[in-house]
């Protein structure tokens, strides 16, 4: 159960109020599940109930964000921000809890995650997004896997072979799943304004498309002279988060999915992996 | 009552108000094609519809042009034994016309028709390709590029946007051969290892065999580069910096601001148009390399020449390139060439035959305006043969089975 509480003080006068959310991630072990295969993975949970999707904090702008990290995996771990410094990254034994307060992010989207050994590979990275919006958003978290090597790395062996993935997943997921997680699925209507947020946690550069619809990117962490430009085919690097913002101006369900394709299929069967859908009402 | 039928009729002249531009294309699953070395292998694609039956698969397939504004239907005869489809990548088609099978509809095989309708909005680069079985119909050469040109098809890279002189379609793509080769037993598509780098669907020394491949300019010119890419890589250009490459429209949209830079790099499924600047005399290469999206490790390599020639001897060169007529190409030996020329004008054209490794095979001369050359002694394989003429020269690939 997620233990979100929110306090509200005054800082400093100068600074006006100040929010801090407080929210609980568990580290949580447990299998990937696709149509293809099954493999151990590492997650961040909004409880202690392991779940193959990671969580996804959200705060707002000018939040301070009390995180407390609950390790039920039997090994240690810690905590750290891409391109944030002064973040607590101390390890965090088995067992244990652990509480920072994290202040000052900026609005946009932050990937969070274990910077010890292959955690990250394993599935310990997921987003932070600090809104200064009203608009609705959807968070995509693009990750590959090589199931053997999650089952080598599970056994605290150094993985034997070259990467060669062989899963790929949107939110813990692979299409078919992708159809059924609302996480993943970009719902809206003609005219509204969605803003999504494309986290690349994996070890491979993606290439996302769209069909239906341009979307302008908002913010690229990777490629900051590409902000503005409206397209519907994105390099993701490996660690780019990307801010984009779509408003849709046609009715119907379009494809999302990598362009390099290899990516979408589940042990190497086709369809699979990285595919998900706009569902736009009229 | 005769007030109704005026206003619908008004109404629909309205809605479809836009010139009107139909391709009729043939999915295809039978085309055998040339790579370098003398290397051929199956691909599958689309053909212009002909009558008479339609040709075999080219890799690419035939691009698709239209301008800014046109309303556009693309008709899809599926004789093949396989379904398929056409995804118009990048055009943003209607959810009826996006060519993805489970969500529009599928062309069934042998005597189904697609027909894909979608108004081109947006001057810029876009590709077409099959969206059924993507991962082994892709791969097979189902693909071409599909240019919206300015209002009026005037050599603007937008409407109202820069001018060009000259434009060129660089269509990226990479292939591993053995699939192609052997596509029954294609896959697992997570393996996929290409070991055949690909422009316009041809490799290193095609791209110079085949002068329609050379970017040819004068100074003065505004050349506008048409890249498009559906690879499993990464491909990075790297232009001369004589050249002043600025990138103008990204994915069918324009740039604003404008990028000017050296490098660029297009990830799978992206377009970018580009104009080089002949502001002074430059003869040289374009550098392409293919990069794999693990480690961006580079996988592969082409050149695409750049050559600046004399506008002052662009009428003899002419005499080289648009008044021959040679067949049958393939070939079992015997060539024709025909040259219509000026009366009283003189032939003395030297024609030499190369192996596909640059090694000299067949010299003769031609004098007259009919001429037969017999290559029935050669072994079955791709040739070069360079017509030469003064300072010029025109090289045709030559396929003799």
């Amino acid at each position: 159960m997620k233990a979100k509480f929110i306090l509200i003080f005054l800082l400093q006068a100068s600074l006006g109020f100040s929010t801090i959310v407080s929210d609980t991630i568990y580290i949580n072990s447990g299998f990937l599940v696709t149509d293809s295969d099954s493999f151990p993975v590492l997650s961040y949970n909004d409880s202690p109930v392991f779940n193959q999707g990671n969580y996804v904090i959200n705060i707002q702008k000018d939040d301070t964000l009390l995180l407390s990290i609950k390790n039920n995996h039997s090994q240690k771990h810690n905590f750290n921000i891409k391109s944030i410094s002064g973040i607590d990254t101390s390890a965090i034994s088995s067992g244990s809890l652990k509480t920072i307060s994290i202040t000052g992010l900026q609005p946009g989207g932050y990937i969070f995650y274990d910077s010890y050994d292959y955690n990250s590979y394993l599935g310990l990275a997921s987003a932070i997004v600090v809104k200064d919006f009203l608009h609705k958003h959807y968070v995509l978290n693009v990750r590959e896997f090589m199931t053997d090597w999650n089952f080598q790395l599970f056994n605290l062996a150094i993985p034997s072979s070259s990467y060669l993935p062989n899963c790929f997943t949107f939110n813990g997921k692979s299409y078919p799943d992708t159809k059924m997680d609302s996480s993943a699925n970009i719902m809206g209507n003609v005219g509204d304004t969605i803003i999504v947020f494309i986290v690349n946690t994996g070890m491979h550069h993606h290439a996302i498309h769209t069909h239906g619809y341009h979307l302008t990117i908002l913010n690229s962490t990777k490629e900051s002279h590409k902000i503005g430009r409206s397209k519907d085919s994105f390099p993701l690097y490996t660690d780019e988060v990307l801010t984009l913002r779509v408003v849709p101006d046609q009715p119907g369900m379009y494809p999302i999915h990598d362009h390099n394709l290899i990516s979408v299929t589940n042990g190497g069967n086709y369809p699979g992996g990285m595919i998900t859908m706009f569902h736009i009402m009229p | 009552m005769r007030l109704i039928i005026i206003f619908i009729l008004t109404g629909y002249s309205l809605v479809y108000s836009q010139p009107k531009k139909t391709f009729e294309l043939v999915s295809k699953m039978d085309g055998i094609h040339f790579l370098d070395n003398n290397d051929s292998t199956y691909i599958w694609g689309y053909s212009f519809y002909n009558s008479e039956g339609s040709l075999r698969p080219k890799l690419p397939s035939p691009t698709l042009m239209v301008s800014e504004g046109d309303s556009v239907h693309i008709i899809m005869y599926n004789t093949s034994g396989e379904g398929h489809t056409i995804h118009l990548h990048g055009l943003d088609a209607d959810q009826a016309n996006d060519g993805v099978p489970q969500l529009s509809y599928f062309v069934s095989p042998h005597v189904d028709t697609g027909n894909y309708r979608i108004v081109a909005k947006h001057a810029g680069n876009y590709m077409y390709h099959c969206h059924v079985t993507s991962t082994m119909h892709v791969t097979m050469g189902m693909y071409g590029a599909f240019i919206v040109k300015a209002q009026g098809g005037v050599n603007q890279v937008y409407t109202g946007g820069p001018a060009y002189t000259k434009e060129y379609i660089y269509f990226t793509s990479d292939m591993q051969k053995s699939w192609n080769d052997d596509y029954m037993s294609i896959g697992p598509f997570n393996k996929y290892k290409p070991d055949r780098f690909l422009i316009n669907g041809i490799e290193k020394n095609q791209l110079f065999q085949d002068s329609s491949q050379v970017i040819q300019a004068q100074t003065g010119d505004t050349v506008l580069l048409r890249l498009i890419n559906l690879g499993y890589s990464a491909v990075k250009y790297e232009f001369p910096s004589q050249l002043n490459a600025t990138f103008i429209t990204n994915d069918g949209r324009v740039l604003n601001p404008t990028e000017k830079s050296d490098t660029l790099t297009l990830f799978p499924g992206e377009r970018t148009s580009v104009l080089l600047y002949f502001n002074s005399s430059y003869t040289g290469y374009i550098k392409v390399h293919y990069h794999n999206l693990y480690q961006m490790k580079g996988i592969g390599f082409n050149e695409i020449g750049i050559n600046l020639y004399s506008p002052s001897l662009i009428e003899e060169q002419a005499i080289l390139t648009k008044n021959i007529k040679l067949y049958p190409n393939p070939t079992t030996g015997i060539v024709n060439i025909n040259f219509q020329i000026k009366e009283n004008e003189k032939i003395d054209i030297e024609a030499v035959l190369f192996d596909v490794s640059g090694k000299i095979v067949k010299k003769d001369k031609l004098l007259n305006q009919k001429e037969s050359l017999d290559y029935s002694s050669l072994s079955n394989g791709v040739y070069i043969l360079k017509l030469i003429s003064g300072n010029f020269s025109e090289s045709i690939k030559i396929i003799k089975h």
